[in-house]
């Protein structure tokens, strides 16, 4: 149990001293938000009808633009293979790192969210149920972006390439999610349901995708 | 069955049936193709365009079954770690790609005089061309780094990861209330189509899965001669080192 608090704690204090990588993702996010009311300009309508769409499009970018860094300083300093030779399960020490990163880079992202919906004049009764939703579907996005920077590991452009090969991954989450607050969308529409769904993708990959990255990240090694 | 695993028994049965099989999937095609557009009957509703299915639904079942395809070499791949199936599962890429190409191009055409529109954004489309994406992703990721055991193992994962697509697209048209018309050959009740227009769409299914054996032997060859190439230069780069 204190090998893992210990790397969650590392993984934490890294990514805190070396603070512009928070700060990239953040703004980021913040710089793509602010992009749609620009591009739509004084039509006030359409804005909080895209809006819930734009605030998943911009936190699935940031998610995948920022996990390739996941496992890269440790991959390239040797930490990985010593991790895998430890005698600490290996699929617990992946579920550490990517909860630090959660709580890192995803944790300010949601907290901020309210803020945005409202510069994105979203009505008040949907700001709650949105964040709500991203809050628990972002550890489905955070542990499927993380098989997707295993994936990707050691290779130059990685950013780019997370992001062909996870986006179609994404679907069945993103349809779910929006049409939980958006009754136009196709699929299901009706909240409950959509959150059940969703915290069941988010459940499945959590139980999933160590496994995975696990077994990619073994084979890296050799 | 066994002996095709070595690639060097491979080489030599692949280049004995190579012309036949190419010759059958032409025969195929000629007799699906003048049976499909010139004897079947067109559709009271849709008119000649209805013809435009002897292309569009063999393109999209070749897709789904590429793509099964190299998922089931993939997991070959991993546990045997045997040379073939690396090599099938990469050649069969790009011949899927290219039939889920023709699904989406000849369903858009089809989709224009039929629905209004050449694309809608609903689920059986949608996750379609999310099965191209996924091809792209795949191609990319064998693609990126240098041939090896790894990479092509990683890439393998990836395959089967994606796999969750493919029930997905199957039963998108059950599931969600789309544009696209439900399943009418694969079903438990019977095929719903009228045998007139059933047997040329049998007939050009097998001629495009014969047509895609032809591809697919062609490009493995193709791929272990590169790869003779490749350990016949790395020797003489070893014998100029030494």
């Amino acid at each position: 149990m204190g090998t893992y608090l210990a790397i969650i704690k590392r993984d934490l204090v890294i990514s805190y001293k070396d603070g512009d990588h928070i700060a990239m993702g953040f703004g980021f996010f913040l710089v793509i938000i602010s992009l749609l009311p620009i591009g739509i300009g004084s039509d006030i309508d359409i804005l909080p009808k895209v809006g819930p769409v734009l605030l998943w499009i911009a936190f699935l970018l940031t998610t995948l633009f920022t996990i390739s860094r996941l496992f890269k300083d440790d991959h390239v300093d040797g930490t990985m293979d010593f991790m895998i030779m430890d005698s600490a399960i290996f699929e617990i020490i992946i579920i550490c790192k990517v909860f630090a990163y959660w709580i890192s880079i995803t944790l300010p992202l949601i907290i901020v969210i309210p803020i945005m919906s409202i510069l994105l004049n979203i009505s008040m009764d949907l700001i709650l149920p949105i964040t709500f939703i991203i809050f628990i579907s972002s550890p489905a996005f955070v542990f499927i972006a993380a098989v997707g920077s295993a994936l990707t590991l050691g290779m130059e452009r990685s950013g780019i390439l997370i992001t062909i090969l996870i986006l179609p991954l994404y679907i069945p989450l993103i349809i779910v999610g929006i049409s939980a607050t958006n009754i136009n969308v196709i699929g299901i529409n009706s909240y409950s349901v959509s959150v059940m769904l969703i915290s069941g993708f988010s459940m499945l990959s959590i139980a999933l995708a160590p496994f995975l990255i696990s077994l990619i990240l073994r084979t890296n090694s050799y | 069955m066994i002996s095709l695993i070595n690639p060097t028994n491979f080489n030599k049965l692949s280049e004995k049936i190579i012309q036949f099989i190419g010759l059958f999937s032409l025969a195929l095609f000629i007799v699906g193709i003048y049976w499909g557009l010139v004897i079947a009957p067109i559709d009271y509703q849709q008119g000649e365009m209805v013809k435009i299915m002897y292309i569009h639904v063999p393109s999209a079942w070749m897709a789904l079954l590429i793509y099964s395809f190299i998922t089931l070499m993939s997991i070959i791949t991993i546990i045997f770690r045997n040379p073939i199936t690396v090599i099938a599962a990469k050649s069969a890429a790009p011949i899927g790609l290219i039939f889920t190409l023709s699904v989406l191009l000849t369903g858009a055409i089809w989709g224009r005089p039929m629905w209004g529109v050449w694309w809608v954004w609903d689920a059986r489309l949608t996750s379609v061309m999310f099965l191209f994406f996924i091809y792209i992703g795949y191609i990319l990721l064998l693609r990126s780094q240098n041939t090896s055991m790894k990479s092509e193992k990683i890439a393998a994962i990836y395959a089967i990861i994606g796999f969750i697509n493919i029930p997905i697209i199957k039963f998108s048209v059950d599931w969600w209330n789309t544009l696209h018309q439900p399943a009418s050959i694969l079903k438990i009740d019977g095929p719903s189509i009228h045998s007139s227009m059933l047997y040329p769409l049998i007939i050009m299914f097998f001629a495009f899965s014969i047509l895609f054996l032809y591809l697919l032997l062609l490009s493995m060859r193709i791929e272990l001669i590169k790869n003779k190439i490749r350990a016949i230069n790395q020797r003489r780069i070893n014998d100029i080192n030494n």
